[in-house]
């Protein structure tokens, strides 16, 4: 932690070395009241016209002869001329360095071994626009971007309660990324908070580049689990999971925002859902639930039914499979697999391409392929549309952690068909259930509110009831005040 | 870290050592959906009808199948099973079976031997229906195509099906039903009978579809009475009505009747027969009371049919024609076969266990043949149809 010189010239050779003479700094001395006083920035990241604007103005002052505190008087004077900044004062080089790729002009006078930094940053990023990730029919369509005080300002406007409270830590050595843990702090139990704020200082890494980094870090999930935070783009889901009690991070040069806990059934639940009717709203999300279990389930019932439980299939429908498998070289489970992974190519290539030539590639090579494969007589027809039922159903689900979980399960019941017919599936499924029931994040159990079962809460689950009727917020999340509206003095728990 | 490892080390044996053990594909198999039993020449001749063969040798891309038939022939049922096993290429399959067929000599030599093989045999469904093919052999029938079903098979058991809630002229026997009949005491079992209307060589070829009447069509017509496991003898289509109506299985039945001379019929609905067996001193009587809903379609004679009084006598002349039908019908089974189809002694079994010990042995020789039948029939006509006064009154009133 080496303090600042005192001399403007030292400093401004001490900057240049360690960043070896790097191309965009600029640094000038203009003098004032006979002082020497130097300001230095970063072209890239500071905004010219800001630091010209406030300078000129800030810095002139009257010729006044004070021999020490020159740097005070400045300070004053900035202090007072210049209302829409931040203005600090630094001592280390550490922290000069850092205010510097912040955007932040420094300012140095000599003989005095602070330094004032002024905040003159540029933007860099897109500004507020459409959200590009998850569509929306009906509803705000802004989306966070890459500055961060931005997507703390979409946050705000929203929730205008003061006791929404957002914390800053700075993680990753060289990018010292600001990351802001955002909650209602008379909702949300301290622990939780404390606990999070553990494990983020605990990452030692040397970048933070996205909000993915955190998963990692911030949840136990191992390979293939489903995703235990959600990632969002959209300032109105970040707000409603806010308003019921969950925590939101927001990761700085992310757009992703991460909220915890995420449960099963929050992918399920889309923040359309809050703007329509609620029974409509329960239809859709039945309508979901069905294709989960058909884009799980359908190729391995399939090859079940036809290999190893052939009763109980009806007869016509017997007659015609084993009429079209004639002749086909391969066993079922190699058809399918084969099958499926063509599917999932034409997929993967989908989000490569660029707009302009996605959809059609798509629809077109699997049509055709499904097609041609069948004339050729690789695979028989009734398999391209059990594949082709999978990957519709699949497509319900836009986050790509959802869509790996889901492959990989596709395949573990596959595999179980193969060896052991419905028994494997069972088997199979056992597991699947096991597995998501025993996942526990931040002492919320990942399948509520289906096990542990409570009536009241089926109302955050599948089937939504009208507003009016949800004064309480889920008590799976916990929440330290469980009534929305009214008084929440008094319903401190 | 040790007892996981072991765990999945055991898990994964028990899948390479057990796992697959019924695993078949599907075209590996050959479904078998109809089973003929002959008799021909002192030996037993079985054939299956298989569903998937392929239709055109061609073309490998069509997707329709046809059906063929094979057939083997042994001393036994499990020796002409053997022969047949060496004809087929793929592994039988009756799990799916629809029909099975059994030729007239065979039921009269006795049924008993020939049913213990589908019923031992795990695969086998048990609902399947049984029918007797009479004049013709059995495989004849499986042989004889359809033009409007894939399969022979098809064809009779939807035959039996659509007949079983329309008409009632045939009896329905599944498998299973035909068994239990065969087991319990006091009551005989009956079966429908098919034959071959037309050419029967010419009924077996593709060709036979392509004109537009087909060259053979099977009937199912008549129905065969069995006493013990041997096949007794044939009756027609009345007394086939009877015989539902009386064990209470009738769907809708047509019943004619005349009025001055000329023809009217009427649809019986919901016909509903109890039977009442009372004892007179170890002298068994039985009451039967019939009561039905039935819908004028045909009426000739001239008949105002706006009086209430006019359709109740309408009414009272369809009682006493089904009441003769039915009370002709008792006769015959009981003088003729003597052989008690209508189950009136396992009735008697069920109920008065004490009494049935006394007299079964004097059940099927004595008391049978001359059993007191009472009986009561009230059929009530409810409706007349789209039109509401005979064609002749209409007539004449204009």
């Amino acid at each position: 932690m080496k303090k600042i010189d005192k001399k403007i010239d030292s400093i401004f050779k001490h900057i240049n070395e360690t960043t070896g003479n790097s191309c965009d700094i600029v640094s000038r001395i203009i003098k004032i009241a006979q002082k020497r006083v130097g300001y230095v920035y970063l072209e890239s990241v500071s905004s010219d016209d800001k630091i010209s604007d406030f300078l000129v103005r800030g810095l002139s002052c009257d010729a006044k002869e004070t021999n020490f505190n020159l740097f005070n008087e400045i300070f004053e004077k900035l202090q007072n001329t210049i209302i829409n900044s931040n203005l600090k004062i630094i001592e280390t080089y550490e922290d000069l360095f850092y205010f510097l790729a912040a955007g932040y002009t420094v300012i140095i006078v000599d003989g005095v071994n602070q330094a004032l930094v002024v905040e003159t940053r540029k933007q860099l990023d897109r500004g507020v626009v459409e959200a590009t990730t998850e569509a929306i029919v009906r509803g705000p369509k802004d989306s966070f971007t890459e500055n961060h005080n931005a997507n703390i300002g979409l946050i705000r406007k929203r929730i205008k309660d003061p006791k929404l409270w957002f914390q800053d830590i700075s993680v990753g050595r060289r990018t010292k990324t600001k990351v802001t843990i955002s909650y209602l702090s008379d909702v949300v139990e301290e622990e939780k908070i404390n606990s999070i704020k553990k494990k983020l200082k605990k990452i030692d890494i040397d970048g933070i580049l996205d909000s993915g980094y955190l998963r990692e870090f911030l949840t136990g999930a191992k390979f293939g689990d489903f995703p235990r935070m959600i990632s969002s783009e959209r300032p109105d889901l970040a707000c409603s999971s806010l308003l019921d009690g969950k925590i939101v991070i927001l990761v700085e040069n992310s757009p992703f925002v991460l909220i915890l806990p995420g449960l099963f059934v929050d992918f399920f639940h889309a923040s359309e859902d809050n703007y329509q009717l609620p029974l409509n709203v329960s239809a859709t999300r039945i309508l979901r639930f069905i294709g989960f279990f058909l884009t799980i389930l359908t190729p391995a019932l399939y090859i079940a039914l036809t290999t190893f439980d052939i009763k109980l299939i009806p007869s016509q429908l017997l007659i015609s499979l084993a009429t079209q498998r004639q002749g086909v070289p391969f066993p079922t489970a190699i058809e399918v697999i084969i099958m499926l992974t063509t599917f999932e190519i034409l997929r993967e290539c989908d989000l490569r391409m660029p707009k302009q030539m996605g959809a059609s590639v798509s629809i077109v090579g699997a049509l055709v392929l499904g097609d041609a494969a069948v004339a050729a007589g690789i695979v028989s027809p009734i398999v391209v549309i059990i594949v082709a039922i999978t990957s519709i159903g699949g497509l319900l689900f836009t986050d790509v952690d959802v869509i790996n979980s889901i492959r990989l399960w596709r395949i573990i019941f596959i595999l179980a068909a193969t060896m052991l017919g419905l028994i494997g599936i069972v088997i199979a499924g056992f597991i699947f259930i096991t597995r998501l029931a025993s996942i526990n994040e931040l002492g919320i159990s990942y399948l509520s509110p289906f096990s542990p079962f409570n009536l009241q809460n089926q109302k955050y689950g599948i089937i939504k009831s009208p507003t009016p009727l949800l004064k309480k917020r889920p008590t799976f999340l916990k929440p330290k005040n469980k009534i929305r509206l009214g008084d929440d003095s008094n319903e401190k728990n | 870290m040790k007892k996981i490892k072991l765990f999945i080390g055991l898990i994964g044996i028990s899948f390479l050592t057990t796992g697959c053990w019924n695993y078949h594909e599907l075209n590996d198999l050959a479904i078998t959906t109809g089973i003929a039993i002959d008799f021909k020449e002192d030996k037993y001749v079985v054939s299956y009808m298989i569903a998937n063969a392929k239709k055109n040798q061609g073309e490998s891309n069509k997707q329709e199948s046809s059906s063929v038939v094979y057939s083997g022939e042994g001393n036994s049922i499990s020796l002409a099973y053997m022969d047949l096993n060496n004809k087929i290429p793929k592994i039988p399959y009756i799990s799916h079976l629809e029909v099975l067929v059994i030729s007239e000599d065979v039921a009269k030599k006795g049924v008993i031997n020939i049913i213990d093989f589908l019923m031992r045999n795990p695969e086998s469904r048990k609902e399947f229906y049984i029918v007797l093919s009479k004049d013709t052999e059995a495989s004849t029938i499986l042989q004889t195509l359809s033009p409007l079903e894939s399969f022979p098979s098809q064809s009779i058991a939807n035959n039996i099906k659509s007949n079983q809630s329309e008409q009632s002229t045939i009896i329905v026997s599944e498998y299973s039903e035909f068994v239990s009949k065969l087991l319990k005491q006091g009551i005989e079992p009956i079966l429908s009978g098919i034959e071959i209307e037309g050419n029967e060589e010419e009924g077996k070829e593709q060709s036979s579809l392509e004109s537009s009447t087909p060259s053979a069509t099977t009937k199912i017509d008549k129905m065969g009475i069995f006493k013990d496991d041997k096949l007794v003898g044939w009756v027609g289509t009345n007394e086939t009505i009877a015989i539902n109506i009386l064990n209470n299985k009738a769907g809708t039945v047509l019943l004619e009747s005349k009025c001055d001379n000329e023809y009217m019929a009427a649809t019986l609905s919901n016909v509903k027969t109890k039977t009442n067996i009372n004892f007179n001193e170890d002298i068994p009587i039985v009451k039967l009371d019939i009561v039905a809903e039935g819908a004028l379609v045909e009426i000739n004679c001239k008949k105002n049919l706006e009086e209430i009084s006019v359709i109740e006598q309408l009414g009272d002349e369809f009682s006493k024609s089904l009441k003769e039908m039915l009370t002709d019908t008792i006769q015959l089974v009981q003088k003729e076969y003597q052989s008690d189809i209508l189950g009136y002694g396992n009735m008697i079994y069920k109920n008065n266990l004490k009494k049935w010990e006394k007299i079964k042995n004097k059940w099927e020789k004595e008391i049978f043949p001359n059993l007191e039948i009472e009986m009561q029939v009230k059929i009530s006509l409810s409706s007349k149809g789209s039109f509401e006064q005979t064609l002749m009154e209409a007539k004449n009133e204009e």
